[in-house]
């Protein structure tokens, strides 16, 4: 196992700008998630970590050793997709064992390192099965298998649960990240899966455009956005533009005439006047008939209110 | 549940209301008070 650092990744796609100048680190034995919409980047930047593409600009380091130029076999890396990408021709154990031989390792040691990861994902005993004799959750599996048999010095798995059926996705959440634990992997994970990145990172980098908004705990880019792309790609909100009266907190805030809202915390440095996106979770905000008595901020007035459908 | 409030001033904002086990939904067209503690408004510069 080892840590990866990278530092000003780009990556650019004749005139589209697909990664701009990204750096960062993943610290030996982390979950780090790399999330954001169809086109932030994200799985640029893993495929640019595999060496699957060659970067425009950066550097990637594992365990201080600079690979950015190695090919691919020769980087030590698992590597996860969302399509399996199992060979179809081979059982089992022989897609397992696949990258081992690859690496000359003898038959002992292939039947021992073949044994152990299929045991470790629970396949003991489906060794001779096609994977067309196998179900999504079961080739995902062997997938994932065949990516911690050689011993990776880091897991790379790219949206590796999106092929399954929403009741195995939680299972494999789970499944995965208890794997992840007791090997200790380093892991980069790709999703665009908000819920998939919040219930199983130790970390979350969030991506747009290009370009890294903010990386952090899930608590930390969920209760403390740093831009207005984070605070409004997590959860349900509402999102209103104002502007800062005074300075200091609490902080109020002008939104219209009037309407006025006080803020306990906000980011360091705005001025009187300074223009400010505020975002309101659905599920921060609560509903009375009767006027609220904790200490909260009420909207002014008493509005109508129109019941709608719970939104899954 | 999820409510969309209308607000006097024209903006429309949309809450979640646990309804169920003696909590009972908003009448349609209720009126009804909006708060939030200061400490979940989330605010980003622009």
């Amino acid at each position: 196992m080892a840590d990866l650092a990278i530092s000003g990744l780009s990556k650019d796609f004749g005139d589209f700008k697909a990664v701009d100048n990204v750096s960062l680190h993943v610290e030996q034995g982390e979950f780090l998630s790399l999330l954001g919409p169809s086109g932030c980047g994200k799985t640029t930047i893993l495929r640019m970590i595999a060496g699957l593409i060659e970067p425009d600009a950066g550097q990637i380091r594992i365990a201080d050793d600079d690979i950015t130029w190695r090919p691919v076999h020769k980087r030590n890396i698992g590597l996860v997709f969302q399509s399996y990408a199992l060979f179809p021709h081979m059982s089992v154990f022989e897609n397992v064992a696949f990258g081992l031989r690859q690496r000359n390792v003898n038959d002992t040691d292939i039947r021992n390192r073949v044994g152990e990861a299929l045991q470790l994902v629970r396949l003991q005993g489906l060794e001779q099965r096609m994977p067309r004799e196998l179900s999504g959750g079961q080739q995902q599996r062997v997938a994932l298998a065949r990516a911690i048999a050689p011993r990776p010095a880091l897991l790379l798995l790219d949206e590796p649960l999106s092929n399954l059926d929403a009741k195995l996705r939680d299972t494999m959440r789970i499944e995965l990240r208890l794997l992840q634990r007791e090997l200790g992997l380093t892991t980069v994970f790709v999703t665009h899966d908000q819920e998939e990145a919040l219930t199983m990172s130790d970390r979350i980098c969030v991506l747009y455009a290009g370009k890294m908004q903010q990386i952090g705990s899930p608590r930390d880019v969920y209760d403390h956005p740093r831009t207005p792309f984070v605070a409004e790609f997590f959860g349900r909100s509402n999102t209103l533009e104002g502007r800062v009266q005074g300075t200091g907190l609490p902080l109020r805030i002008r939104l219209t005439d009037d309407a006025e809202l006080i803020a306990q915390t906000a980011p360091q440095g705005l001025q009187d006047g300074a223009p400010v996106r505020v975002t309101l979770r659905r599920e921060s905000l609560h509903l009375s008939l009767e006027h609220p008595r904790r200490r909260t901020t009420v909207l002014p007035g008493c509005w109508s209110c129109l019941p709608l459908p719970v939104i899954p | 549940m999820i409510y969309v409030v209308r607000l006097a001033n024209g903006l429309e904002l949309s809450a979640e209301k646990q309804v169920g086990r003696g909590r009972e939904a908003l009448p349609n067209g209720a009126q009804v008070y909006l708060s939030i503690d200061p400490a979940d408004i989330i605010v980003t510069a622009l």
